[in-house]
């Protein structure tokens, strides 16, 4: 992912784990992603470290009670932001049969107030339908920085159950969140030609462009290719959009790329619309490509 | 380059509210940013100790009578 979009993501999971409008961090994006990243890191420990001596406690106490008890406990008199310090406390086997005993918002309200490093286990053993659920649920609130963090965590059950459940808009606004780059490959393999190709409708329709081709930089071979095709398969307007998106953002490292992996007629045709475009993004699409490594 | 006296107590005031080392890398914000960055810190932990607080209040709150003195000696020993 390039240097700006990862600050700003950072500068928002930031935002979002201080419970403050990113707008107020703003200042943040002038520190390097790895040094955010850095602080990130620092900040979780410290606030998910506080009161601790009261959570183990909790977690103790929780052990000894059976599931259905320790899931009413949980919900009715616990509620969602105690549940989530405990949560990765618990070992799998015992998540995995308490989890879908929680409502769905129940759980909902737990995941957005739970550090997924601390119960990726526990994730992992969740039921990959009750995930699913759960993430409908956060795609509904629009939590792309908790959804974001969980993809990590998930089962590769899970995940496609996810992606089954979600809107290709939701995908392009979680992916700048998705910490673990490599498990993007994971999820556009698991998208079919269609769905790779409204993706990229949809982010001519909703302006997300740079969301998706941020994911190009992330993307295997293979896939990057997929991704190419997709491109061409919609007709031109797809392609003169990512080619307008790509000289106004200066985003011609992640589009060139993908001519790397087209085929021939891919490229003539790529060549063909170009031709169209403003002399000026000609110039710069030219400039980007003759500065390539190895051109 | 040495950086300025400020930005290292601005980048201390940081560790500080972070109970531990600030990332070198703050060092490239003024100091008033990085006056500003600890305060949210310090405010959010505050928040944060109050809605434990209270998750733990209404816990005791709802809880049935029987129960209160074990959830009690559980959450606030």
């Amino acid at each position: 992912m390039s240097g700006a979009l990862a600050g700003q993501a950072e500068v928002v999971r930031i935002a979002r784990l201080l419970d403050r409008p990113p707008d107020r961090l703003a200042f943040l994006e002038a520190v390097d992603p790895d040094g955010l990243r850095a602080l990130r890191e620092q900040l979780t420990d410290t606030l998910y470290d506080a009161d601790r001596e009261t959570l183990e406690r909790l977690a103790r106490a929780g052990r000894l009670l059976p599931d259905q008890a320790l899931a009413t406990v949980g919900q009715r008199l616990l509620g969602a932001l105690l549940v989530a310090r405990v949560a990765g406390t618990f070992d799998a086997g015992r998540a995995s049969r308490i989890g879908p005993l929680f409502p769905t918002r129940f759980l909902a309200d737990v995941s957005c107030a739970l550090d997924p490093r601390r119960a990726s286990e526990v994730i992992r053993a969740l039921p990959a339908d009750h995930v699913a659920e759960v993430a409908r649920e956060l795609e509904r609130r629009e939590e792309w920085v908790v959804m974001g963090a969980f993809l990590d965590h998930l089962s590769p059950e899970a995940l496609a159950a996810v992606l089954n459940g979600f809107d290709e808009v939701s995908l392009l606004r979680i992916g700048p969140f998705v910490e673990a780059r490599s498990r993007l490959d994971e999820v556009i393999g698991l998208l079919d030609d269609e769905r790779l190709i409204e993706l990229l409708r949809a982010a001519a329709r909703e302006g997300l462009w740079t969301e998706a081709l941020e994911l190009v930089d992330d993307l295997g071979p293979a896939n990057r290719a997929r991704l190419a095709r997709a491109a061409m398969a919609d007709g031109d307007a797809p392609l003169e959009s990512l080619l307008q998106t790509a000289w106004r953002e200066g985003l011609w490292e992640a589009v060139l790329p993908l001519l790397d992996d087209m085929d021939e007629p891919g490229r003539l045709r790529v060549a063909e619309v170009l031709g169209r475009q403003d002399p000026e993004l000609v110039k710069a699409a030219t400039a980007a490509a003759g500065a390539r490594p190895g051109v | 380059m040495k950086p300025h006296r400020a930005r290292v107590d601005g980048l201390r005031e940081v560790g500080e509210a972070l109970d531990g080392e600030a990332p070198d890398a703050l060092l490239v914000l003024p100091p008033a940013k990085l006056r500003e960055l600890a305060a949210v810190i310090r405010e959010a932990r505050e928040d944060q100790e109050a809605a434990l607080d209270k998750a733990v209040e209404r816990a005791l709150r709802q809880a049935p009578r029987l129960l209160r003195g074990p959830l009690r000696k559980v959450l606030v020993a």
